[in-house]
């Protein structure tokens, strides 16, 4: 036998492996947890799930389903179903919610008691929440939702004057600046928070009335607050966990929730594991006390037809509800559509780029069911200059932008150069707006049938003395930019025979030129904030309202729309965004402003050209229209019949809005993005909508449970060697 | 002994700290900021507010100061861009993966390597020896990302064996390794075999056969010397190597490791973060050289002090 | 199995076989193309006669070699071992008999003159017709397989075709010209990296060898200390920075750009009030970019990270040098110490320098792949073969492999670094005859 002395090498070669091998076992932390009920890939990882301080969708879809707010997303129609609000009233300006008892904050799935007692989400946790919006530490960047509420504005500017006092009193006597409440001296910070509640009792119009109703007074005509009231950073927030934790209280063993799911699980740059709340209100008994309730109406308004049909359809969160939710932190959409495929994620926002075209084409040959498509509302743009010495001149120089506008050939600029199947756009406001007519409000669509009124435009322009100028196009530094203003530069070439030279900036330097005006036309893009036309149309207002009637106005400067870069200066149109149509109820409930409004809208110099005369789709003008609709309003009774006749008119008022827009066009509309979402085909409770908000409450398999096995069946595959025709 | 131990620790220690007070001014010399990025940015109070938070607003030695402290105490501070996140539980969370990454890739190269170049040294000129070292070169031509890419198209859309993404269970962890430690397990190939061949060609193994002994014998008992002490001083460089062959994998597979946090951190400017992860990633390679250099002069008593060649 | 009294190792190294070229050859093809074959089931059936018929081509020839490798007919000219020869015609000699390192130096030849040419056409047509820049037909031979940025609108995504050799990407760029263009940099930061690497080291580790005593034990002691930092690393956080400086001094460059441009039409206000805007970080940031553009800074810090072996081998190799007999009469005459390092000492490191730099280009070459595929290495619109493979990876999916993007890029970086290390082990066994076997 060899002497074990000899083996000593091969000893020391195998006590090497193996202390590799325990290194490996001890430090493995694979999170094997077994497959979540349904998961989905959620992009970047959240930076924060604190709904005050939240800007992304990631963050965004988390919030959603961990926290709720007074109302909840329809998951098809994204109308407000009740949320912590079991139902709400509407006079006039003010709206009035109804809070429910059994909406309690949850911590580490048992309800939150506070002093022994149960802490259900009530009144003053709302107030807490926005007011937190507000103040001037907090850095929100959503607080402007909250402009729409009375003397919310005032509330901040107050509060800021406030704060900075502070400061000041605090450097004067040589003490560190405050960067939050809690770096105050308690004396101070009592001072600072009595006086900001004071205020706040004073003027905001976000009321308080007992623990369970809560009142809020708008100050204007603002049909979508309820959709804001959806939207996570309305969300309430809990007192308690906020100012025990500070920054920490959105840990898993901090946080504290009142949402349909709890945070699980938190796993950096993996995923998050949200879990059922046993305690949500959605019981079955709440359901069937609910049903009950409406099965004895007839003729039931929109909104509660809504909500029966979900009760009805979904069954309740507590019986029918998914257990497990995994959300995944992968940023690549290439390999979110991997995993898709592969069995492993159950939805994924949208099918990556490099593949949208073929497949997107392939679905409209052959609808695939686990793509859902539609125009999205995000808009791709070029701003147009309104300040340069070519359109001094301001009926040649609409009639060069209207030139301009024709002369591109998008169909063909998305089937060879952007390539995944985007909509071409003849107009700011996509077709998804509910209520809204939408339809493009230039050219013919194609080309060839546009063509000759360009060339006559650009007739016209010469004629009046002017000569063809030369333009540049301003871009930010990215290759699909760049690649769509070639195609544009060499449509405007060969079509009407105008030059234009490219130029591209960085980012930020693209964003100052932009911001001060320096650039011929500039691309850009527009997201909703939500769903109403208004997120278009106010970009392009500012508050000069009487120059057309009071000149001297022009001798004080006129402050433009934070985005109206094109600085477009239209009376009437102001006048019909930010008085008509946002004041909607004052105009029509008296007489003498409605002629007055009628008759200062007719008296825009194009009125007849770009508004009369203009017969649409559907046979009929936006002026004739508007006038039918308006004795309705008069016929309807009832505050909610009164609101939907008054919606409708201010949507009317809000399309000849659009319509003088796009006639003067101080931005060219180039197309609207697709939004391609994919989920499997056993999936109900969810519904393609333009936010793609899908809170997960709603969400069933239909056969009861996720459907087992990979997708490779269902996605066509494309030949490698296939060369793309365009 | 006591004392070359105590040294090589006290170099360590020093080492760390350069990396870290380099890192240190690098990151914080880099325009941009932590708070602010293309989608959103912070009026000017709120940018001021985080800033003394942060201690930003203070020179560069006090801001240091205070770093150093906190580091001293073990705490690595806390994220500026993950707010509520400490730059201990970011990394508790993700070392733990790169290190078992490491690991596996380690002990896989280690073990195929080392087989194969014992084999090919003892099969010198045969087929069997040639076809190895073929393979080997292409070991080291390619780069992982492209074993990777290979293994993804062959195993996970192919053979449906491996998954795709993440860091789950066992099988999660065998394509990544395997891509990480293929290069590694070709440069030890070749090292085991040029260092066995170097032994065998000695006049004593010779004799060792003249006595009779058996191959067995002859291989494990000198040859495997001779083998091990190329691929050990070559394990220092090679597991920094896998350290930072671990990020261009973890991106590939979506493992949420430490290099993955150190990389978005850098592009992110969130100062603490890269340097928690840069401390954390040189103590373990300057640990691991230490242990490296300890077995090596516990190996080869012919070796002393520091500078063994 | 031919019969031969010999154990293998003591056989003639199948390297300097006549016919082993071809065999190997063969084998990396039939590989190639089998797998090929089996990971994009598009092939034909011709595709898989021609695998089966390389098998077999590759086999037979092996055999032959097998067969013939103890024959002394089949060997290189013995009358070259007669004549006198110098040591580096000796060297030559043995170089000459490796076969797979001639082989692979002439393929890597042909690939760095191919991107060589690509760079060279791209800047120095528009000199030649006095343009600022290129404005050939989108149809030309230039367009479509030299100008590498060049977007073909409508040709995007395409497979390989006799149009685009070796397809587009997902702006219609031509990936054959992009590979060349990749390929040059990615080059060109080996050489100069190793430059860098081999002046830094050999500097050091020269010094400290001849030095010896103190100072050799302390400027090892720094290479050890320097040995346990993770460069690559240190290596990210300076691109980040330069990257920053970049994106900053090009924001300043803009604004100079309008400066002039509203001096040329007299609006001095304007100027002026430009010239405020215009921050003190941008000032700095543009000079430093002016002095160390970001590319030279990605040579220096990726030289950065091999210089530290090499200073390891030259001190060694200087440490036996210096008690050689040359020296001690170089001494003895009153050569001074520098004079001894450069007139004697380092002409005999050459041969190890060599080898070891040839091995470091691909170490660099390397490094630099895996620093630009996680983004942090070269930027747009610039490209290297690694930031070109991360591209391909976005290719891979299940419904449309875009396999191209990946291949051609990590082929060419795969051959290349393939090639240099056939090229380091035959330099290596040409230069260290001592070393054989190896």
């Amino acid at each position: 036998m060899i002497p074990k002395a000899m083996y000593r090498n091969l000893y020391i070669l195998i006590a090497g492996g193996a202390s590799l091998l325990a290194i490996f076992l001890l430090f493995f932390n694979g999170s094997a947890r077994g497959r979540a009920d349904f998961a989905w890939v959620n992009g970047t990882e959240p930076e924060t799930l604190d709904p005050c301080y939240m800007t992304g969708q990631p963050e965004g879809d988390i919030a959603t389903n961990i926290f709720e707010g007074l109302t909840t997303y329809h998951p098809e129609t994204l109308e407000p179903t009740p949320g912590v609000a079991s139902s709400w009233t509407q006079e006039g300006l003010i709206y009035t919610f109804q809070l429910r008892p059994d909406a309690w904050w949850v911590k580490g799935g048992q309800i939150l008691t506070v002093d022994g007692k149960p802490r259900h989400v009530n009144a003053h946790d709302f107030v807490y929440a926005w007011m937190r919006q507000c103040v001037p530490e907090s850095g929100s960047q959503y607080s402007f939702l909250l402009d729409y509420i009375v003397g919310v504005e005032e509330f901040k500017n107050e509060t800021k004057a406030n704060w900075n006092e502070l400061i000041a009193r605090r450097k004067s006597q040589n003490k560190t600046p405050p960067a939050k409440l809690a770096d105050l001296d308690s004396d101070e910070r009592k001072e600072v928070e009595a006086f900001r509640d004071r205020l706040w009792k004073e003027k905001v119009g976000v009321r308080p009335k007992g623990d369970l109703v809560l009142e809020v007074e708008l100050r204007s005509f603002v049909p979508y607050f309820l959709q804001v009231t959806n939207f996570y950073p309305l969300f309430p927030v809990p007192r308690e966990a906020v100012e025990a934790h500070d920054k920490e209280w959105i840990l898993p063993r901090n946080i504290v929730t009142n949402g349909p799911y709890t945070l699980k699980d938190w796993r950096f740059n993996a995923y998050i594991r949200l879990q059922k709340n046993a305690h949500y209100w959605e019981t079955e008994k709440h359901v069937a006390a609910r049903l009950q309730d409406l099965a004895h109406k007839t003729d039931l308004p929109r909104r509660l037809a809504l909500e029966k049909d979900l009760l009805t359809r979904l069954g309740s969160f507590e019986k029918h509800g998914l257990a497990t939710l995994d959300a995944l932190a992968i940023e690549s959409d290439d390999t979110a559509l991997n995993l898709y495929i592969n069995g492993d994620v159950d939805r994924i926002r949208r099918i990556p780029p490099q593949v949208a075209g073929e497949l997107l084409r392939a679905h409209r040959e052959k609808p695939i069911p686990h793509i859902h498509a539609a125009t999205s509302p995000s808009i791709y743009f070029y701003d147009v200059n309104l300040e340069l010495p070519i359109f001094k001149d301001k009926v040649a120089g609409r009639q060069l932008r209207q030139a301009l506008a024709l002369a591109i050939d998008r169909p063909r600029l998305i089937r060879e150069v952007s390539r995944a199947e985007q909509t071409p756009a003849y107009a700011m406001v996509p077709p998804s707006m509910r209520g809204y007519h939408a339809e493009p409000r230039f050219g013919t669509g194609t080309l060839k049938g546009d063509l000759q009124k360009a060339n006559d435009l650009i007739q016209a322009f010469q004629s009046a003395g002017n000569a063809k100028p030369q333009l540049r196009i301003l871009y930010n530094t990215l290759e699909a930019h760049k690649a769509i203003a070639a195609f544009i530069q060499d449509q405007w070439k060969t079509n009407i025979g105008i030059d234009a030279k490219l130029e591209n900036q960085e980012w930020q330097v693209y964003l100052d030129s932009r911001r001060t005006g320096k650039f011929d036309l500039a691309r850009a893009g527009w997201i909703p904030d939500y769903s109403d036309p208004n997120t278009y149309l106010e970009l392009y207002t500012s508050d000069d309202l009487t120059s057309d009637k009071d000149p001297s106005r022009l001798s004080k400067p006129i402050v433009f729309n934070q985005q109206n870069h094109s600085h477009y200066n239209n009376t009437h149109y102001n006048r019909l965004v930010i008085e008509y149509a946002a004041r909607v109820l004052d105009y029509l409930s008296d007489m003498n402003k409605r002629d007055a409004m009628l008759q200062d809208i007719s008296s825009w110099p194009d009125f007849k050209e770009a508004i009369a005369d203009r017969v649409r789709t559907n046979q009929k003008t936006s002026w004739n229209e508007l006038h039918e609709a308006i004795p309705l309003y008069d016929q309807a009774s009832g505050t909610e019949a009164k609101l939907e006749a008054a919606q409708r008119i201010r949507l009317f008022l809000l399309e000849i809005a659009e319509q003088m827009l796009m006639w003067d066009l101080p931005v060219i509309p180039i197309y609207h993005y697709t939004t391609s979402e994919v989920w499997p085909p056993e999936l109900d409770g969810i519904g393609l909508n333009e936010r793609e908000m899908h809170p997960a409450k709603f969400l069933r398999w239909k056969e009861g449970r996720r459907p087992a096995g990979t997708r490779y069946d269902a996605f066509p595959r494309f030949h490698s060697q296939t060369i793309d025709k365009p | 002994m006591l004392v070359m131990v105590l040294k090589r620790l006290g170099g360590v220690i020093l080492t760390v700290w350069m990396v870290a007070t380099l890192s240190f001014f690098l990151i914080r010399l880099a325009p941009g900021n932590p708070f602010a990025n293309e989608l959103h940015s912070l009026s000017p109070e709120e940018d001021a507010a985080r800033r003394r938070e942060y201690h930003l607003d203070e020179s560069y030695s006090v801001q240091y100061g205070y770093w150093l402290w906190d580091l001293c105490r073990g705490d690595l501070g806390d994220s500026m861009k993950y707010r509520g996140k400490t730059v201990n539980a970011l990394i508790a969370q993700t070392f733990p993966t790169s290190l078992a990454l490491g690991s596996m890739a380690m002990l896989m190269a280690l073990v195929v390597g080392m087989t194969t170049g014992v084999l090919a040294a003892l099969r010198q000129n045969s087929p069997t020896d040639y076809a190895l070292m073929a393979v080997a070169v292409f070991g080291i031509s390619l780069p992982s990302f492209v074993f990777a890419m290979l293994g993804i198209v062959l195993f996970v859309f192919g053979a449906r064996l491996f998954p795709l993404a993440g860091w789950e269970s066992y099988r999660h962890v065998i394509l990544p390794a395997m891509a990480l430690s293929l290069p590694f397990a070709a440069k030890i190939s070749r090292l085991t075999r040029v260092g066995m061949l170097e032994v065998l060609g000695e006049d004593f193994i010779r004799t060792a056969y003249a006595k009779g002994l058996a191959e067995r014998h002859v291989v494990i008992k000198h040859a495997l010397r001779g083998a091990m002490l190329p691929v050990i001083s070559y394990l220092g460089p090679a597991f920094a190597l896998i350290l930072t062959g671990s990020l261009v994998i973890e991106k590939i597979f979506f493992l949420p490791g430490l290099g993955t946090i150190f990389v978005q951190a850098a592009t992110n400017r969130d100062y603490n973060v890269v340097l928690g992860t840069v401390v954390v990633f040189s103590t373990l390679l300057c640990f691991f050289n230490f242990l490296v250099d300890l077995s090596y002069s516990l190996l080869d008593p012919r070796v002393k002090g520091s500078t063994g060649e | 199995m031919s019969s031969s009294p010999f154990p293998a190792r003591f056989r003639r190294p199948w390297n300097e076989h006549p016919l082993s070229l071809p065999a190997n050859v063969l084998w990396v093809f039939t590989v190639l193309l089998a797998t090929g074959v089996g990971l994009l089931s598009d092939f034909s059936i011709l595709a898989w006669l021609a695998v089966v018929g390389m098998t077999i081509a590759a086999t037979g020839v092996t055999w032959v070699v097998r067969s013939t490798l103890d024959s002394p007919n089949v060997s290189s000219k013995p009358s070259d071992v007669m004549k006198g020869t110098s040591l580096w015609k000796d060297a030559l000699r043995r170089w000459r008999r490796h076969q797979m390192a001639t082989a692979s130096s002439v393929v890597l030849l042909t690939i760095a003159l191919a991107c060589a040419s690509q760079h060279a056409l791209i800047h120095l047509v528009p000199i030649a017709m006095n343009q600022r820049t290129i404005d050939f037909a989108p149809d030309s031979f230039f367009s479509l397989h030299i100008d590498h940025t060049r977007t073909h609108e409508g040709h995007t995504y395409q497979p390989p075709s006799s149009r685009h050799w070796f397809g587009t990407d997902s702006l219609g760029r031509d990936l054959f010209a992009r590979t060349l263009f990749g390929g040059g940099i990615s080059f060109l930061v080996g050489l100069v990296g190793t430059l860098v690497s081999v002046a830094i080291g050999v500097s050091w580790g020269a010094t400290a060898g001849y030095a010896g005593g103190r100072i050799d034990t302390w400027m090892m002691r720094a290479v050890d200390i320097l040995y346990g930092l993770p460069f690559l690393f240190l290596v990210i956080l300076i691109m980040t920075l330069v990257n920053g400086l970049g994106t900053i001094a090009s924001k300043a460059e803009q604004r100079y750009a309008e400066i002039e441009m509203n001096r040329a039409q007299g609006d001095l206000a304007q100027v002026a009030a430009l010239e405020e805007k215009i921050t003190a970080e941008e000032r700095t940031a543009l000079w430093m970019t002016r002095l160390f553009p970001p590319i030279v800074v990605v040579f220096i810090a990726i030289g950065l990270v091999s210089w530290l072996t090499m200073a390891r081998i030259t001190r060694g190799q200087v440490l036996s040098l210096r008690e050689r007999e040359f020296v001690t009469a170089a001494r003895a005459i009153g050569a001074g110490p520098l004079r001894i390092i450069f007139l004697h000492i380092v002409p005999n490191l050459l041969g190890p320098v060599i080898v070891y730099s040839t091995l470091t280009i691909p170490e660099i070459m390397l490094s630099e792949a895996f620093l630009s595929f996680i983004g942090l290495g070269i930027s747009e619109p610039s490209c290297s073969w690694g930031t070109l493979a991360s591209e391909g990876l976005a290719g891979i999916n299940v419904i449309k492999p875009r396999w191209w993007l990946m291949f051609y890029p990590a082929a060419a970086l795969s051959i290349s670094l393939f090639c240099l290390n056939f090229i380091g082990d035959g330099l290596r066994d040409a230069l260290d005859p001592k070393g054989d076997r190896r």
